[in-house]
């Protein structure tokens, strides 16, 4: 009777405090297929596995070695995140100094709020965000001065006023692709012409899934410009363009802090 | 009785486990622990005197980029007669209002809406919004009403509308993007804008058995200039009045005070500022758009982002800055400052560093411009950085007596 209490105890022991290994032991068994869907979660396993079959196809690359990639990239992102929201300095106005804020603070909302106020037609704006379970950060496009196009989880793609659109003002800020102002016009149009759209959460597959149709902030943003000016918006490449993909492309020009 | 040793054992070992490891978790989910007494509790929410002793009521919200998770949250938070907080959580929704009547708050969220006061009632919405746009009261009607900045539905713009009372609410649809809105006692007025065209349309909102609009007069703006709302629509017996900007680049803009005519629909353009080489544009933007304006003896006021109080003859036309608040913040970053025009006086809730709840509510006097009364505020500031993981923002203030 002894020994059977003192191993049940020890298995109690072991559940408890041991769970973090058993965690990371799992992990680790795991395939990338599922830490993909784990960090993911509304997307679906269907829709994953038919856009890597997608993908698979066209490079002849196997899907392991694909699924690998988007976590690896996905991966990267977030630790790019984490990384930005540590650093992020905020301005205390009756002080008039800089002051760091740890994670949690920022987002708490610690920092303050702004609008993104106007700017050029077919410019854009980054937050940082919570956006899809994860710091992606948030994108979206000037239509016109005083009018936000962006896709979010809720509505979509809609339209916001830019003295409306408000954000967190640490590590906000607008910038300008360089480009033709014809071609940046026709990005912004397109962009407006997806009004209505609804919101997709896959970010890891963006790049190859289809310009029309569901998609989210840093799919709309790119392709507008893929389509309308030949630009590809992504400093990465990779398999999926995320909003700091974008923010960080080669072709953008950053216009103020926000 | 060694079985109850046994049991014993294996609870204090599990008891202890979930100590070793959740303790952490428990500590930062401010919004559970910490500030539980801050919350309002259903059963005095409705109380028939809940709103006896409540000063003021600031509407906060997440935005809707952060509801991807369904867990966007806002918080109606009262404030009594002494300055103290509580809050009331609910579900995002971003640019989210409220209303009020001599009795009783209409409080708006993502699938609900609820009557406070002398007659508590709830109702969930089928269909959830995600934008607000303008909340109020109709006093003929008896009914409240919020409308919602929608989205595109089957290729055409939907702004939806929920209106009703304590008896039920009924739901409803304008087919326009709205960038603008007003109640003026009885008379409902949106103006539209049509984003591709660039088209601003006035116009009124009937409220009978379903919701119907009715064409005031387009506007008169240039196709090739952006314009931005900066007001509510105002209305005296003549005219309705409304403010827009058009900003030139990213340092000048102007403001313009738009007059139109009920009878005959004509309408006069007044410059009403004009910002030249500033530093920083968007810190001239009004706290809160919906709240910036308000008509008082024969004078429009309007408060800036700086915190300068213009006023607008309506008699003589004349335009005049009247006063200013005491040390506006000067910078584009807010706190979650707001402003309320409520009879002879100007609200503002306000932010400081220094002060230890960081926020206080200011009375002006519209008549003298002075400074009649300074509250400071308890536990808003906690309530406002509770929710962990996500911002909220304020989207309204109403001052209640």
């Amino acid at each position: 009777m002894k020994m059977k209490t003192v191993s049940t105890m020890a298995l109690a022991f072991g559940v408890l405090f041991g769970s973090n290994s058993f965690a990371s032991a799992a992990e680790t068994d795991n395939s990338y297929f599922d830490k993909v869907l784990s960090m993911q979660p509304d997307v679906t396993s269907e829709e994953l596995l038919s856009s890597v079959n997608e993908i698979s196809i066209n490079t002849g690359e196997s899907k392991d070695a694909i699924f690998e990639k988007i976590y690896q990239e996905l991966k990267s992102d977030q630790d790019k995140g984490i990384k930005e929201s540590k650093s992020l300095k905020v301005t205390i106005p009756e002080k008039g100094q800089s002051t760091n804020l740890e994670g949690d603070e920022i987002l708490g909302g610690s920092g303050g709020t702004v609008s993104v106020g106007s700017s050029t037609k077919g410019n854009f704006y980054y937050t940082p965000s919570q956006t899809a379970y994860l710091n992606h950060g948030h994108v979206g496009m000037y239509y016109s001065s005083t009018t936000i196009v962006e896709s979010v989880p809720s509505d979509g793609v809609r339209t916001i006023s830019t003295t409306k659109r408000k954000v967190d003002s640490s590590g906000a800020v607008v910038k300008s692709v360089d480009t033709t102002t014809a071609k940046r016009t026709a990005a912004a149009d397109w962009a407006y012409s997806q009004l209505g759209e609804s919101y997709s959460y896959n970010f890891a597959t963006n790049r190859s899934t289809s310009h029309t149709g569901a998609k989210n902030c840093s799919k709309l943003i790119w392709s507008a410009y893929k389509l309308k000016a030949s630009l590809d918006l992504d400093v990465d490449g990779g398999l999926g363009v995320y909003p700091r993909d974008v923010r960080d492309a080669s072709a953008t020009t950053k216009v103020r802090n926000i | 009785m060694k079985k109850i040793i046994y049991i014993t054992g294996i609870l204090i070992i599990l008891g202890l486990g979930i100590y070793a490891i959740y303790p952490s978790k428990a500590n930062t989910y401010k919004g559970k622990n910490t500030y539980k007494n801050l919350q309002i509790s259903k059963e005095e929410l409705k109380e028939t005197e809940f709103l006896q002793n409540k000063k003021a009521v600031v509407y906060l919200s997440t935005t809707a980029d952060q509801d991807f998770d369904g867990k966007g949250a806002s918080y109606a938070v009262f404030i009594d007669n002494h300055g103290k907080s509580q809050g009331l959580q609910m579900k995002g929704l971003e640019l989210g209002s409220m209303a009020i009547n001599k009795k009783n708050i209409l409080l708006e969220e993502k699938d609900r809406v609820r009557i406070v006061g002398e007659d508590y009632k709830e109702f969930p919405m089928s269909k959830k919004q995600y934008t607000g746009e303008i909340t109020g009261y109709l006093k003929n009607k008896n009914i409240f009403f919020s409308i919602y900045n929608s989205g595109i539905n089957k290729g055409s713009y939907n702004s939806d509308v929920r209106f009703g009372n304590e008896k039920g609410f009924k739901t409803s649809t304008i087919p326009f993007y709205i960038a603008s809105s007003g109640l003026n006692k009885t008379d409902l007025s949106i103006l539209t804008h049509d984003v591709k065209e660039n088209e601003f349309n006035l116009k009124k909102v009937v409220f009978n058995k379903d919701v119907k609009t009715q064409q005031v007069t387009k506007l008169n703006t240039q196709k090739d200039v952006d314009m931005n709302a900066l007001s509510p629509i105002l209305a005296d017996q003549k005219y309705y009045y409304f403010i827009l900007s058009s900003t030139l680049d990213d340092y000048n803009a102007k403001v313009y005070l738009y007059q139109i005519n009920k009878i005959n629909k004509k309408q006069k353009v007044f410059k009403l500022l004009d910002y030249k080489d500033m530093k920083d544009l968007v810190a001239t933007d009004p706290y809160n758009v919906k709240n910036s304006a308000y008509l008082y003896k024969k004078e429009l006021y309007y408060v800036n982002g700086l915190g300068d109080v213009y006023t607008f003859n309506t008699s003589t036309q004349k335009i005049k800055k009247k006063f200013s608040l005491i040390n506006a913040n000067q910078s584009k970053i807010r706190h979650n400052e707001e402003t309320y025009f409520k009879d002879n006086y100007l609200y503002v809730f306000r932010y400081n560093e220094k002060k230890s709840g960081k926020y206080y509510l200011e009375q002006y006097s519209l008549d003298s411009g002075e400074l009649i009364k300074s509250t400071d505020i308890q536990n808003f500031d906690k309530l406002s950085k509770s929710i962990r993981g996500k911002n909220i923002y304020s989207y309204d203030l109403k001052v209640l007596q």
